[in-house]
């Protein structure tokens, strides 16, 4: 009975959130687990549940899973709003479920904030858990990266025993938990030359488990000192350069293309393909469905603006804005590149984690135009100038800063550098300007 | 032109937290002021090359890090460390830096871990961190009175013996969240939780240490002024940020 009024309840609150034109993504969920807390579990009994955790790419890795099964003709309950806190997740759900408690669904796609991992596991029974990576992340959050690892350790531990994990086999912190779990699990990961770079790197020095530098090559990190090193990696990833727009990479020996961009997808796509396999779609079934996946909102997200290109790329960490600005240097055409960087709770509140962004990297790149908005621009300005490069401009205003850029003369492309409320509040203009879709009914 | 050496230590171990933009900042204004800088980069074993460092630079890392590098510190670098020291070289040490640099480290668990003895100060690990924004007023010479801006994010809580702090708490919790103090300094010494990074937003305390540098060359200490609008207004930012400080369990 209380879970009956738990989701009444939360379904309510959320048609009339909804109504009021919020998107609705936590608050019903806050509600309907005031309610009952352990509404999640009885919702998703009848379920086959997946979930994704990890630093980064969790939201895109989500989408391809959550995609995949929808191309197969399953119906799928999914957060990709990027709700992935516990009263997302339950907002979520309780959306999807009737007023009799039943979800009518035959699977749930949740991506899952690292720390909230343990919890989720602890009501559902998930039959995978993907888990992409950890790095360091809004430490003023987490405190230290090894408290992620513990987390997520927690939560395999809590797991069916018929569970299976698919894992990033590049990562030796993730790597080191997952094999002394014990749990099946499938590995995925990435050939790439330019991983072996030292930004990417910059996480995965030290071996987890002796503590000395680890070597890296195409299959993987191994310990000079010890041998601990990836597992066998099944899925394993190489990019193809130059084969057309999109990435492409060779993966479990087919050619996937996708529609998504940069090389830090590829590992994504990987992910993807594993988990694909471990629910019964056949790999080249996968293979060929993955081509027509979207990427999610602000990651690597095109968007035409008056016939111009514009990308919106969701950055928080060093790892990814690393990535990304290997991207930008690759390609050489001119490119108006806006910065908008704020510090509420949800961006990070500490900005230090931007010295450890290679932007020296940018003063090799000609013709960039960078613009930095938002609460934080005197520190990028500073990080920019110490990295030998000048903004055109820079101030507190992001709206100024956008009506500038999107209604602008120029038709260079245009790249939107965000941390998360700015680029919600990038998402807002677009809506407003009438230049993108209602991101929470895609 | 003259060339000075910024000594790195445990670069690949204790770099977690921006504190690269440290060197950063300290090679910038160097070669502002026409200095070539070589950043040496100093890893674990025996450091002969420590003798030819003019300013030496120790990072934040996480617990894990720390615990790996540890002995190794107190092994091969705390003594010519200590030596150099006493002959005015400049070193920062930030976070696990500033404990390594200290007298004493206790565990979790409560063993007491010798230290690099260069700071008369001990530190105790404590599972609840300290997390924000925080502002100091410096007493180092020369710079009485001014502000220090940074981010700290430590569990450690440090207890200062016959030291002086850098300067004492104005906003945030310091060494222990008790006592006010803020850091520590001794001879051409500073100990410090501040993240940021700290010498980019406060570049007098960069020009500090450069100018001890010098000094202990034979070079004139007096440098030429910059145009530090954009260091100004960034350090401003926390000056007139609103309060944010959290107690992370």
């Amino acid at each position: 009975m209380r879970r009956l009024a738990a989701v009444w309840a939360g379904k309510t609150s959320a048609a009339l959130l909804r109504r009021i034109g919020g998107g609705g993504t936590t608050l019903p969920g806050r509600i309907a687990a005031g309610i009952a807390p352990g509404l999640l579990g009885p919702l998703l009994a009848g379920t086959t549940t997946i979930l994704v955790a990890g630093t980064n790419g969790k939201t895109t890795t989500t989408r391809l899973v959550a995609g995949l099964l929808r191309a197969r003709g399953q119906r799928v309950i999914s957060n990709g709003e990027g709700a992935n806190l516990f009263h997302g997740i339950v907002s979520t759900v309780t959306r999807a479920a009737d007023l009799a408690g039943r979800v009518a669904a035959d699977a749930a796609v949740l991506e899952v904030d690292e720390l909230t991992l343990p919890r989720v596991v602890a009501q559902t029974s998930p039959v995978l858990v993907v888990l992409t990576n950890v790095y360091r992340d809004q430490l003023d959050r987490y405190g230290e990266v090894d408290r992620v690892v513990r987390a997520f350790s927690e939560a395999l531990a809590l797991l069916p025993l018929n569970a299976v994990v698919v894992a990033n086999a590049d990562d030796p912190r993730l790597v080191a938990m997952v094999l002394a779990s014990g749990r099946r699990t499938v590995w995925f990961g990435v050939a790439h030359e330019e991983a072996r770079r030292e930004p990417f790197l910059v996480d995965r020095r030290l071996c987890a488990a002796c503590g000395e530098m680890l070597a890296h090559d195409a299959s993987g990190f191994h310990c000079p000192n010890c041998g601990f090193a990836s597992p066998a990696t099944p899925y394993r990833a190489t990019i193809v350069r130059d084969a057309g727009p999109g990435l492409f990479v060779e993966l479990a020996g087919r050619r996937i293309a996708s529609r998504l961009q940069g090389d830090v997808n590829a590992a994504n796509v990987a992910a993807a393909l594993a988990a694909a396999t471990m629910l019964d779609i056949p790999p080249e079934t996968a293979a060929a469905l993955l081509a027509d996946v979207e990427p999610p909102y602000g990651r690597y997200e095109f968007i035409e603006v008056d016939g111009r290109r514009a990308t919106l790329v969701l950055l928080k960490n060093p790892v990814g804005f690393n990535a990304f600005l290997d991207d930008l240097v690759r390609r050489s055409e001119p490119t108006r590149v806006l910065l908008a960087i704020n510090d509420l709770p949800a961006d990070g509140e500490d900005l230090s984690w931007m010295w450890d962004v290679e932007f020296e990297r940018l003063a090799e790149r000609t013709g960039l135009e960078l613009i930095v908005a938002g609460r934080r621009h005197e520190d990028v300005a500073l990080r920019l100038k110490y990295a030998g490069l000048t903004p055109a401009r820079h101030g507190p205003d992001l709206e100024a800063a956008l009506q500038r850029e999107l209604h602008a003369t120029s038709d260079l492309p245009l790249v939107m550098m965000c941390t998360y409320t700015a680029m919600m509040q990038v998402r807002a203009r677009l809506q407003t300007d009438g230049l993108a879709a209602n991101y929470w009914s895609r | 032109m003259k060339t000075l050496v910024v000594g790195w230590l445990y670069a690949d171990y204790l770099n977690v937290y921006g504190d690269r933009g440290n060197v950063i900042a300290l090679t910038r204004r160097l070669e502002w002021r026409g200095f070539d800088v070589r950043v040496m980069r100093i890893g674990k074993g025996a450091a002969p090359e420590l003798d030819e460092v003019d300013l030496a630079f120790i990072g934040g890392g996480q617990d894990l890090e720390q615990e790996r590098i540890h002995d190794d510190f107190v092994a091969t670098k705390a003594e010519p460390l200590r030596r150099l020291v006493e002959q005015d070289l400049a070193v920062l040490g930030v976070c696990a830096g500033f404990q390594l640099l200290g007298k004493a480290y206790v565990t979790p668990s409560g063993r007491e871990l010798p230290g690099g003895g260069i700071l008369d100060a001990v530190t105790h690990s404590h599972g609840v961190r300290f997390v924000g924004d925080a502002i100091w007023e410096s007493a180092l010479p020369g710079l009485q009175g001014e502000s220090l801006v940074g981010f700290e994010n430590h569990g450690g809580r440090t207890y200062l013996g016959d030291v002086q702090p850098l300067g004492r708490v104005v906003k945030g919790f310091g060494n222990n969240g008790e006592d006010g103090t803020a850091g520590a300094w001794r001879r051409n010494v500073i100990g410090t939780y501040l993240h940021g990074a700290l010498l980019p937003r406060n570049p007098a305390l960069t020009d500090w240490l450069i100018a001890r540098a010098l000094e202990r060359r034979g070079l004139d200490p007096e440098l030429a002024p910059l145009d530090d609008a954009v260091e100004r207004a960034a350090h401003g930012y926390v000056l007139r940020a609103p309060a944010r400080q959290h107690i992370l369990r």
